[in-house]
């Protein structure tokens, strides 16, 4: 029953797909155009503005490109929303294009950063566009509440054995609880905590394994994009220093050590405030990203030697570095969780 | 910046909204059910378990008091056979006793009418035997006295006892 929600869930999307996905015509031929192996691996790891399907090349040589288009919301003193199809492949509105799929300024002004969020946007635009990430991500929202809701109401029907989805994910929402929330939060705080550690867990690791699919509606790079596990992250800091008692202050302002180790000590303990999620965020964006990286290499070996007998030797390969993603997309989202919660239970506990 | 470390704002943006939203409403509609289902039915479990633990310890108790009504049964079976037996030797002692002196004493009863008819047989005999005397005694005084001279000398020897007195 569930099962058939979701794979119709998923068919919708792909009709979406279908409809809105619009064909472009790229002029340039693609003769004399030189394979570019960091190029493609870039454009598929990072964001973009239009959600690429597929290329195909006509007889005269001409690319035609097939993606869906995304909405475009800018701030540049003025609100700016658009869909990126206007936008494509050369054609320009509002000031301005896409080149390589990204949002760029045809007056040559730069797409604010997040540093410039503090120093000032003069001169730059905020790109607010709902990218191929967002529309992932927010893909991966609708299917985490589709899937737990979904279990939640088994509940009410199956009070003595989990059946359907409820009987594959209860263990895991068991383990978490048992074997990482409570073993490092305290039976007392588990209960507390455990929405944000479970909520966590599951995006990360329902977002690896979408990562991992080639195309729509997988294939985006979520959980190995920094905006994202920057955000995971800042959650997990805000809960940690939201929350720590007198203790996890104590420890950080008047450690237990002589007096005059004090100038060493409280500026490394107030920088460990910080480093603690940015690992936390560098890991999780690295190993997932890498992986990425890892599997597009191999496929683009094929591509470098212009031989399909490299397939031979890169496939298989490429098949063992899928299958070591499908581990390190339940790991790293294991270790993600595991490690708030035992930085929340350094912040929180009793001590005696 | 190489975009792969340049954090897009827009992303930032949004997911910062949707991970909130996405934990509110997760929180909301599907762990605190989730884990309220667990934990009822972990209780329901528990309860059903030591419930069937009380049950066992019950049935090895009552198993107990059986074998150790029946072992008492067994004793008291013995106890009650060994009385039996003792009753019916003593009955059996005891009628004996009784018969063999109700043998003795119709014995003595016997002898002792045994002895009162012997007495009383000689008795009877004494008495015959001197009836017959005194028959005899008669027959031989008539015929004596018949004769005058034997009269006379009797009267004569009464005559003389009255005078001597």
């Amino acid at each position: 029953m569930h099962s058939k929600y979701i794979i119709s869930f998923i068919i919708c999307l792909l009709m979406f797909t279908a409809v809105f996905a619009e064909k472009h015509t790229d002029n340039e031929a693609t003769e004399g155009k030189e394979f570019q192996p960091v190029d493609m691996i870039m454009s598929h790891i990072t964001d973009s503005n239009e959600w690429h399907l597929w290329t195909t090349t006509d007889e005269e040589g001409h690319e035609h490109h097939v993606s869906i288009p995304l909405p475009i919301i800018i701030w540049d003193g003025e609100f700016k929303a658009f869909l990126s199809s206007k936008i494509a492949h050369g054609h320009t509105h509002r000031g301005y294009t896409m080149v390589d799929g990204v949002l760029t300024a045809t007056d040559g002004t730069d797409k604010a950063t997040i540093v410039d969020l503090f120093s000032g946007l003069e001169g730059k635009y905020v790109d607010l566009s709902i990218t191929k990430n967002t529309t992932a991500m927010f893909i991966s929202i609708l299917l985490l509440l589709l899937i737990f809701i979904t279990m939640a109401k088994s509940y009410k029907k199956n009070k003595l054995k989990p059946r359907g989805i409820a009987a594959f994910l209860e263990p895991i929402v068991v383990f978490i609880r048992e074997e990482v929330a409570i073993p490092n939060i305290g039976e007392n705080k588990t209960d507390k905590y455990l929405p944000y550690l479970l909520t966590v867990f599951f995006f990360i690791w329902f977002n690896n394994l979408l990562g991992l699919l080639p195309t729509f509606p997988g294939g985006a790079n979520v959980t190995g994009n920094i905006a994202v596990t920057l955000v995971l992250a800042l959650c997990t800091m805000v809960i940690v220093n939201l929350n720590g008692n007198k203790h996890y202050w104590k420890e950080i302002f008047t450690p237990d050590v002589p007096i005059l180790m004090y100038p060493i000590m409280i500026p490394v303990e107030i920088i460990g405030i910080f480093t603690k999620p940015f690992a936390l965020m560098i890991r999780l964006f690295a190993n997932i990203t890498a992986g990425h990286i890892i599997v597009l290499s191999l496929i683009g070996m094929i591509f470098i030697f212009k031989s399909a007998f490299v397939s031979v030797g890169a496939i298989p390969m490429t098949l063992f570095v899928l299958l070591l993603e499908l581990l390190v997309a339940a790991l790293q989202a294991y270790i993600f969780t595991v490690l708030s919660a035992l930085f929340i239970g350094l912040a929180v506990k009793e001590h005696h | 910046m190489n975009p792969l470390v340049n954090p897009g704002i827009g992303l930032i943006f949004w997911f910062s909204i949707a991970i909130i939203i996405l934990i509110v409403l997760l929180k909301k509609f599907a762990w605190k059910p989730i884990l309220k289902a667990i934990h009822q039915r972990n209780n329901a479990i528990d309860k059903a378990m030591s419930a069937a633990v009380d049950a066992r310890a019950e049935v090895d108790k009552m198993k107990a008091k059986n074998e150790q009504i029946i072992q008492q049964a067994k004793l008291e079976k013995e106890a009650i056979l060994k009385e039996a037996k003792l009753t019916s030797e003593k009955i059996v002692a005891a009628s004996k006793d009784k018969a063999t002196e109700e043998a003795n004493r119709i014995l003595a009863e016997a002898q002792k009418r045994i002895t009162q008819e012997r007495l009383a047989a000689v008795q009877d005999m004494k008495s015959q035997v001197a009836e017959h005397a005194v028959d005899i005694a008669e027959k031989i005084l008539k015929d004596s006295m018949q004769k005058p001279a034997v009269q006379d000398q009797y009267l004569s020897s009464l005559m003389n006892d009255i005078e001597l007195n």
